[in-house]
Protein backbone atom coordinates (compact mmCIF):
# COMPACT_ATOMS: atom_id res chain seq x y z
CA UNK A 1 0.00 0.00 0.00
CA UNK A 2 1.64 3.81 -0.72
CA UNK A 3 2.55 5.70 1.98
CA UNK A 4 0.31 8.13 0.85
CA UNK A 5 -2.86 5.99 1.57
CA UNK A 6 -1.99 5.81 5.03
CA UNK A 7 -1.25 9.37 5.61
CA UNK A 8 -2.21 11.69 8.70
CA UNK A 9 -1.17 14.96 8.54
CA UNK A 10 -2.89 17.78 10.24
CA UNK A 11 -1.30 21.56 11.54
CA UNK A 12 0.37 19.74 14.56
CA UNK A 13 0.38 15.72 14.03
CA UNK A 14 2.51 14.13 10.73
CA UNK A 15 2.56 10.54 10.77
CA UNK A 16 3.40 7.46 8.27
CA UNK A 17 2.47 3.68 8.40
CA UNK A 18 4.83 1.15 6.76
CA UNK A 19 6.72 4.04 5.40
CA UNK A 20 9.90 3.69 2.81
CA UNK A 21 13.35 4.28 4.78
CA UNK A 22 13.41 8.09 3.05
CA UNK A 23 10.12 9.02 4.15
CA UNK A 24 10.76 8.13 7.59
CA UNK A 25 14.41 10.23 7.03
CA UNK A 26 11.92 12.82 5.81
CA UNK A 27 9.37 12.77 8.59
CA UNK A 28 12.67 12.64 11.07
CA UNK A 29 14.31 15.27 9.74
CA UNK A 30 11.01 18.04 9.35
CA UNK A 31 10.06 17.31 12.28
CA UNK A 32 13.62 17.55 14.33
CA UNK A 33 13.84 20.55 12.62
CA UNK A 34 10.85 22.38 13.01
CA UNK A 35 11.07 21.88 17.13
CA UNK A 36 8.68 18.48 16.74
CA UNK A 37 8.76 15.49 19.24
CA UNK A 38 9.13 12.72 16.87
CA UNK A 39 8.56 9.22 17.44
CA UNK A 40 9.67 6.29 15.51
CA UNK A 41 8.58 2.50 15.85
CA UNK A 42 10.56 -0.56 14.31
CA UNK A 43 12.96 -3.13 14.41
CA UNK A 44 16.26 -1.27 15.36
CA UNK A 45 19.78 -1.76 17.21
CA UNK A 46 21.17 0.73 19.55
CA UNK A 47 24.61 1.25 20.21
CA UNK A 48 25.79 3.84 23.03
CA UNK A 49 29.50 4.92 23.62
CA UNK A 50 30.21 6.66 26.72
CA UNK A 51 31.02 6.78 29.94
CA UNK A 52 30.90 2.82 29.35
CA UNK A 53 29.74 1.07 26.10
CA UNK A 54 26.38 -1.49 25.32
CA UNK A 55 24.79 -2.65 22.34
CA UNK A 56 21.67 -3.74 22.14
CA UNK A 57 20.74 -6.15 19.29
CA UNK A 58 18.35 -6.34 16.50
CA UNK A 59 14.54 -5.57 18.03
CA UNK A 60 11.20 -3.81 17.73
CA UNK A 61 11.87 -0.72 20.04
CA UNK A 62 10.05 3.04 19.99
CA UNK A 63 12.64 5.53 20.29
CA UNK A 64 11.15 9.08 21.01
CA UNK A 65 13.23 12.28 20.00
CA UNK A 66 12.42 15.31 21.62
CA UNK A 67 13.26 19.14 20.53
CA UNK A 68 15.32 19.63 23.38
CA UNK A 69 17.48 17.09 22.94
CA UNK A 70 16.58 13.63 25.14
CA UNK A 71 16.42 10.73 23.27
CA UNK A 72 14.08 8.03 24.47
CA UNK A 73 14.60 3.95 23.35
CA UNK A 74 11.64 1.95 25.02
CA UNK A 75 10.77 -1.52 25.01
CA UNK A 76 7.56 -3.24 25.81
CA UNK A 77 8.56 -3.60 29.41
CA UNK A 78 9.01 -0.92 31.90
CA UNK A 79 8.87 2.76 33.01
CA UNK A 80 12.38 3.40 31.78
CA UNK A 81 13.76 3.36 29.07
CA UNK A 82 15.80 0.82 27.68
CA UNK A 83 18.95 3.53 26.64
CA UNK A 84 18.73 7.62 26.37
CA UNK A 85 20.12 10.44 26.18
CA UNK A 86 19.49 13.90 28.09
CA UNK A 87 18.74 17.41 26.87
CA UNK A 88 20.85 19.00 24.98
CA UNK A 89 22.49 16.54 22.43
CA UNK A 90 22.45 17.00 18.76
CA UNK A 91 20.54 14.73 16.32
CA UNK A 92 21.70 13.66 13.08
CA UNK A 93 19.57 11.43 10.84
CA UNK A 94 20.55 9.51 7.63
CA UNK A 95 20.48 6.80 5.48
CA UNK A 96 23.01 4.30 5.15
CA UNK A 97 23.31 0.92 3.66
CA UNK A 98 19.03 0.81 3.75
CA UNK A 99 19.03 1.57 7.17
CA UNK A 100 17.64 4.76 9.02
CA UNK A 101 19.91 6.14 11.62
CA UNK A 102 19.79 8.54 14.45
CA UNK A 103 22.79 9.60 15.94
CA UNK A 104 22.79 11.46 19.23
CA UNK A 105 26.00 13.31 20.67
CA UNK A 106 26.43 14.88 23.36
CA UNK A 107 30.23 16.89 24.19
CA UNK A 108 30.19 16.74 27.88
CA UNK A 109 30.50 13.96 28.77
CA UNK A 110 31.28 12.65 25.32
CA UNK A 111 28.42 10.27 24.60
CA UNK A 112 27.26 9.13 21.37
CA UNK A 113 23.57 7.10 20.95
CA UNK A 114 23.33 5.78 17.26
CA UNK A 115 19.78 3.50 16.97
CA UNK A 116 19.53 2.23 13.47
CA UNK A 117 16.47 0.99 12.21
CA UNK A 118 16.20 -1.45 9.17
CA UNK A 119 12.45 -1.84 8.95
CA UNK A 120 10.52 1.37 10.21
CA UNK A 121 6.50 0.34 10.67
CA UNK A 122 5.54 4.01 12.25
CA UNK A 123 6.61 7.26 12.03
CA UNK A 124 4.69 10.36 13.71
CA UNK A 125 6.01 14.31 14.34
CA UNK A 126 3.91 15.84 16.71
CA UNK A 127 4.65 20.20 17.10
CA UNK A 128 3.52 20.18 21.09
CA UNK A 129 2.13 22.97 22.88
CA UNK A 130 1.34 22.81 26.33
CA UNK A 131 -0.32 25.21 27.76
CA UNK A 132 0.26 24.34 31.30
CA UNK A 133 3.97 25.21 30.96
CA UNK A 134 3.19 28.18 29.09
CA UNK A 135 1.09 29.70 31.44
CA UNK A 136 4.12 28.90 34.16
CA UNK A 137 6.65 30.68 32.19
CA UNK A 138 6.88 34.29 30.86
CA UNK A 139 6.15 37.76 33.31
CA UNK A 140 2.75 37.94 31.52
CA UNK A 141 1.18 35.23 33.01
CA UNK A 142 2.63 35.74 36.41
CA UNK A 143 -0.01 36.66 39.23
CA UNK A 144 1.93 39.46 40.85
CA UNK A 145 1.96 41.07 37.41
CA UNK A 146 -2.01 40.77 37.15
CA UNK A 147 -2.45 42.44 40.63
CA UNK A 148 -0.16 45.08 39.40
CA UNK A 149 -2.33 45.86 36.44
CA UNK A 150 -5.69 45.70 38.53
CA UNK A 151 -5.25 45.72 42.31
CA UNK A 152 -8.63 45.43 42.74
CA UNK A 153 -8.25 42.00 42.60
CA UNK A 154 -7.13 42.60 46.13
CA UNK A 155 -9.83 44.86 47.05
CA UNK A 156 -11.04 48.40 46.34
CA UNK A 157 -8.68 51.23 47.30
CA UNK A 158 -5.56 48.82 47.58
CA UNK A 159 -2.53 50.43 46.21
CA UNK A 160 0.76 48.54 45.51
CA UNK A 161 3.69 50.47 46.09
CA UNK A 162 6.74 48.54 46.00
CA UNK A 163 7.74 44.61 44.89
CA UNK A 164 10.29 42.88 46.60
CA UNK A 165 10.54 45.34 49.29
CA UNK A 166 13.08 44.35 52.02
CA UNK A 167 12.08 42.90 55.24
CA UNK A 168 14.13 41.49 57.91
CA UNK A 169 12.49 38.39 57.26
CA UNK A 170 13.29 38.98 53.46
CA UNK A 171 11.87 40.42 50.79
CA UNK A 172 8.02 40.90 50.48
CA UNK A 173 6.09 40.05 46.77
CA UNK A 174 3.74 43.06 46.80
CA UNK A 175 3.95 46.23 49.42
CA UNK A 176 1.29 48.59 49.25
CA UNK A 177 -1.15 50.80 51.24
CA UNK A 178 -5.32 50.21 51.31
CA UNK A 179 -7.76 52.53 51.20
CA UNK A 180 -7.09 54.10 54.87
CA UNK A 181 -3.41 54.09 54.46
CA UNK A 182 -2.36 51.14 56.21
CA UNK A 183 0.25 49.07 55.12
CA UNK A 184 -0.47 45.90 53.64
CA UNK A 185 1.87 42.97 52.55
CA UNK A 186 0.51 40.29 49.91
CA UNK A 187 1.93 36.71 49.97
CA UNK A 188 1.64 35.08 46.82
CA UNK A 189 1.19 31.33 46.16
CA UNK A 190 0.13 29.73 43.36
CA UNK A 191 -1.20 26.45 44.78
CA UNK A 192 -3.88 25.65 47.80
CA UNK A 193 -1.71 26.22 51.30
CA UNK A 194 -1.30 25.40 54.33
CA UNK A 195 -0.54 26.94 57.65
CA UNK A 196 3.21 27.68 57.03
CA UNK A 197 1.99 29.69 54.53
CA UNK A 198 0.49 31.98 57.22
CA UNK A 199 3.31 31.40 59.24
CA UNK A 200 5.46 33.19 56.22
CA UNK A 201 2.97 36.20 56.04
CA UNK A 202 3.31 36.79 59.57
CA UNK A 203 6.79 36.91 59.52
CA UNK A 204 6.59 39.62 56.87
CA UNK A 205 4.20 41.63 58.96
CA UNK A 206 6.07 41.59 62.20
CA UNK A 207 9.29 42.79 60.29
CA UNK A 208 7.39 45.50 58.58
CA UNK A 209 5.62 46.23 61.49
CA UNK A 210 9.07 46.24 63.73
CA UNK A 211 10.28 48.61 60.48
CA UNK A 212 7.30 50.71 59.99
CA UNK A 213 6.90 51.19 64.29
CA UNK A 214 3.29 50.88 63.47
CA UNK A 215 1.98 48.12 66.38
CA UNK A 216 -0.76 47.76 64.91
CA UNK A 217 -1.04 49.23 61.16
CA UNK A 218 -0.31 46.35 59.18
CA UNK A 219 -2.39 43.79 57.73
CA UNK A 220 -1.11 40.90 55.58
CA UNK A 221 -3.19 39.00 53.15
CA UNK A 222 -2.37 35.30 51.59
CA UNK A 223 -3.06 35.39 48.01
CA UNK A 224 -3.62 31.71 46.83
CA UNK A 225 -6.43 30.01 44.74
CA UNK A 226 -7.31 28.46 48.24
CA UNK A 227 -6.33 27.50 51.92
CA UNK A 228 -6.45 24.38 54.24
CA UNK A 229 -8.91 24.49 56.98
CA UNK A 230 -6.17 24.72 59.54
CA UNK A 231 -4.86 27.84 57.64
CA UNK A 232 -8.05 29.41 57.50
CA UNK A 233 -8.39 28.85 61.43
CA UNK A 234 -5.00 30.10 61.66
CA UNK A 235 -5.19 33.29 59.74
CA UNK A 236 -8.06 34.27 61.67
CA UNK A 237 -6.08 33.88 65.34
CA UNK A 238 -3.60 36.05 63.82
CA UNK A 239 -5.35 38.68 62.35
CA UNK A 240 -4.85 37.83 58.94
CA UNK A 241 -6.51 37.85 56.00
CA UNK A 242 -7.32 36.17 52.48
CA UNK A 243 -7.95 36.54 48.97
CA UNK A 244 -8.51 33.39 47.12
CA UNK A 245 -6.86 34.29 43.18
CA UNK A 246 -6.08 31.30 40.58
CA UNK A 247 -2.97 32.51 39.00
CA UNK B 1 6.87 34.95 49.40
CA UNK B 2 6.07 33.75 45.71
CA UNK B 3 7.76 30.60 45.71
CA UNK B 4 11.43 31.25 46.00
CA UNK B 5 14.08 28.73 45.84
CA UNK B 6 17.70 29.10 45.38
CA UNK B 7 20.08 27.83 42.54
CA UNK B 8 23.75 26.25 42.99
CA UNK B 9 25.56 25.92 39.90
CA UNK B 10 28.94 23.55 39.54
CA UNK B 11 32.16 25.58 38.36
CA UNK B 12 34.76 24.30 36.69
CA UNK B 13 36.63 24.18 40.06
CA UNK B 14 33.82 22.33 42.04
CA UNK B 15 32.59 24.77 43.94
CA UNK B 16 29.27 26.84 43.31
CA UNK B 17 28.02 29.88 42.44
CA UNK B 18 24.10 30.20 44.08
CA UNK B 19 21.66 32.45 42.02
CA UNK B 20 18.15 33.20 43.35
CA UNK B 21 14.49 32.34 41.78
CA UNK B 22 11.21 33.80 42.80
CA UNK B 23 9.05 31.34 41.26
CA UNK B 24 11.00 28.35 40.87
CA UNK B 25 10.31 26.41 43.51
CA UNK B 26 6.97 25.93 42.31
CA UNK B 27 6.36 21.67 41.82
CA UNK B 28 10.24 21.93 41.32
CA UNK B 29 9.95 23.07 38.12
CA UNK B 30 13.47 24.10 37.58
CA UNK B 31 14.57 20.83 37.59
CA UNK B 32 12.85 20.26 34.19
CA UNK B 33 13.63 23.83 33.37
CA UNK B 34 17.53 24.47 33.60
CA UNK B 35 19.56 22.96 30.76
CA UNK B 36 23.26 24.15 29.41
CA UNK B 37 20.72 25.86 26.37
CA UNK B 38 18.73 27.85 28.98
CA UNK B 39 20.92 27.84 32.36
CA UNK B 40 18.57 30.44 33.55
CA UNK B 41 15.14 28.71 32.55
CA UNK B 42 14.02 31.96 30.34
CA UNK B 43 14.40 34.12 33.19
CA UNK B 44 13.00 32.20 36.20
CA UNK B 45 16.46 31.82 37.64
CA UNK B 46 17.88 35.42 38.51
CA UNK B 47 21.12 35.87 36.25
CA UNK B 48 22.99 37.53 38.38
CA UNK B 49 24.49 35.41 41.16
CA UNK B 50 23.99 35.77 44.74
CA UNK B 51 27.33 34.53 45.52
CA UNK B 52 29.55 32.49 44.26
CA UNK B 53 32.39 29.61 44.18
CA UNK B 54 31.36 28.62 47.89
CA UNK B 55 31.44 25.12 48.69
CA UNK B 56 28.21 23.30 48.55
CA UNK B 57 27.23 22.96 51.92
CA UNK B 58 27.87 26.69 52.18
CA UNK B 59 24.98 26.95 49.65
CA UNK B 60 22.99 25.13 52.32
CA UNK B 61 23.58 27.86 54.85
CA UNK B 62 21.98 30.59 53.03
CA UNK B 63 18.49 28.78 52.79
CA UNK B 64 16.08 30.36 54.50
CA UNK B 65 13.66 27.31 55.77
CA UNK B 66 10.82 29.11 55.89
CA UNK B 67 10.80 30.89 52.43
CA UNK B 68 12.53 28.96 50.36
CA UNK B 69 10.47 25.74 48.88
CA UNK B 70 13.51 23.90 46.55
CA UNK B 71 17.08 24.22 46.14
CA UNK B 72 18.53 22.99 43.27
CA UNK B 73 21.94 21.69 43.11
CA UNK B 74 23.35 21.48 39.14
CA UNK B 75 26.03 19.70 38.40
CA UNK B 76 28.67 20.57 35.50
CA UNK B 77 27.40 18.86 32.94
CA UNK B 78 23.87 19.94 34.23
CA UNK B 79 22.91 17.03 36.26
CA UNK B 80 20.14 18.42 38.68
CA UNK B 81 20.00 17.29 42.18
CA UNK B 82 16.27 18.68 44.10
CA UNK B 83 16.64 19.27 47.92
CA UNK B 84 13.24 20.45 49.58
CA UNK B 85 13.90 22.22 52.20
CA UNK B 86 11.49 21.19 55.72
CA UNK B 87 11.05 24.26 57.98
CA UNK B 88 10.32 22.57 61.53
CA UNK B 89 8.72 25.84 62.81
CA UNK B 90 5.94 26.37 65.03
CA UNK B 91 5.77 29.58 66.24
CA UNK B 92 2.71 30.25 63.97
CA UNK B 93 0.79 27.51 65.77
CA UNK B 94 1.71 28.01 69.28
CA UNK B 95 3.58 31.60 69.89
CA UNK B 96 6.53 33.16 69.53
CA UNK B 97 8.22 31.26 71.77
CA UNK B 98 8.73 28.47 69.47
CA UNK B 99 12.30 28.43 67.68
CA UNK B 100 11.44 29.98 64.12
CA UNK B 101 14.44 28.38 62.26
CA UNK B 102 14.54 24.54 62.49
CA UNK B 103 14.27 22.45 59.84
CA UNK B 104 15.73 20.27 57.49
CA UNK B 105 16.77 19.83 54.06
CA UNK B 106 16.40 16.99 52.22
CA UNK B 107 16.47 15.18 48.38
CA UNK B 108 13.52 14.49 46.96
CA UNK B 109 12.86 12.75 43.44
CA UNK B 110 10.15 15.02 42.12
CA UNK B 111 7.55 17.50 42.25
CA UNK B 112 5.15 14.48 43.21
CA UNK B 113 7.89 13.00 46.00
CA UNK B 114 7.90 16.92 47.34
CA UNK B 115 4.78 17.48 46.96
CA UNK B 116 4.07 14.44 49.57
CA UNK B 117 6.63 15.29 52.13
CA UNK B 118 5.47 18.24 52.35
CA UNK B 119 2.08 17.20 52.98
CA UNK B 120 3.34 14.66 55.56
CA UNK B 121 5.25 17.63 57.18
CA UNK B 122 2.30 19.67 57.78
CA UNK B 123 0.55 17.17 59.00
CA UNK B 124 3.13 16.18 61.44
CA UNK B 125 3.08 19.51 62.64
CA UNK B 126 -0.29 20.04 63.56
CA UNK B 127 -0.02 16.83 65.04
CA UNK B 128 2.71 17.85 67.40
CA UNK B 129 1.20 21.68 67.77
CA UNK B 130 -1.81 20.33 69.23
CA UNK B 131 0.22 18.29 71.53
CA UNK B 132 2.07 21.46 72.20
CA UNK B 133 -0.78 23.76 73.15
CA UNK B 134 -2.38 20.86 74.91
CA UNK B 135 0.48 20.73 77.44
CA UNK B 136 1.38 16.95 76.49
CA UNK B 137 4.06 17.74 74.66
CA UNK B 138 7.15 19.93 75.84
CA UNK B 139 8.63 22.30 72.62
CA UNK B 140 12.01 20.32 72.62
CA UNK B 141 10.39 16.74 72.48
CA UNK B 142 8.56 18.00 69.44
CA UNK B 143 11.26 19.11 67.07
CA UNK B 144 13.54 16.00 68.83
CA UNK B 145 10.27 13.64 67.22
CA UNK B 146 10.62 15.67 63.57
CA UNK B 147 13.79 15.31 63.03
CA UNK B 148 14.01 11.80 64.03
CA UNK B 149 10.73 10.95 61.85
CA UNK B 150 12.11 12.72 58.66
CA UNK B 151 15.62 10.77 59.02
CA UNK B 152 13.71 7.55 59.25
CA UNK B 153 11.10 8.37 56.29
CA UNK B 154 13.83 9.58 54.15
CA UNK B 155 16.13 7.32 52.51
CA UNK B 156 18.39 9.76 50.89
CA UNK B 157 20.02 12.79 51.60
CA UNK B 158 19.35 14.26 55.21
CA UNK B 159 20.94 17.74 55.44
CA UNK B 160 21.15 20.03 58.73
CA UNK B 161 21.95 23.06 56.68
CA UNK B 162 23.58 24.17 60.53
CA UNK B 163 25.63 20.98 61.10
CA UNK B 164 28.08 21.75 58.95
CA UNK B 165 30.49 18.81 60.90
CA UNK B 166 28.86 16.44 59.03
CA UNK B 167 30.27 17.59 56.02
Amino acid sequence: MPDQIRDDVTADVRTRTDPSIETAQSVVETGLDSGAVVTIFGECTVEYDGRAASTLGPGDRHVMCKPDGTVLVHTDEGHQPVNWQPPGCTHEVSVTDNLLTIESRRDNPDEQLVVAFDAVEHVAAFNITDPEELSLSGTEADLRQRILQDPSLIESGFTPLATERETAAGAVDVYGEDEDGRAVVLELKRRRVGPDAVGQLGRYVDALRRDLHAETGVRGILVAPSVTDRARSLLAERGLEFVALEP
Amino acid sequence: MAHRALVAYERPDGRYDVHTSRLGGLDCRLARRISHTDPYASGDVDPEPNVVARPFEHALTMVDLARHEAVYRVGIDYGIRTYLPLWFGLDHYVGPDAPADRGLVVAVDGPNDAARLRRWLQTAKGVLADGISEGVLGMTDAYRILEEAVRTRVDGEVHDPWQTDEY
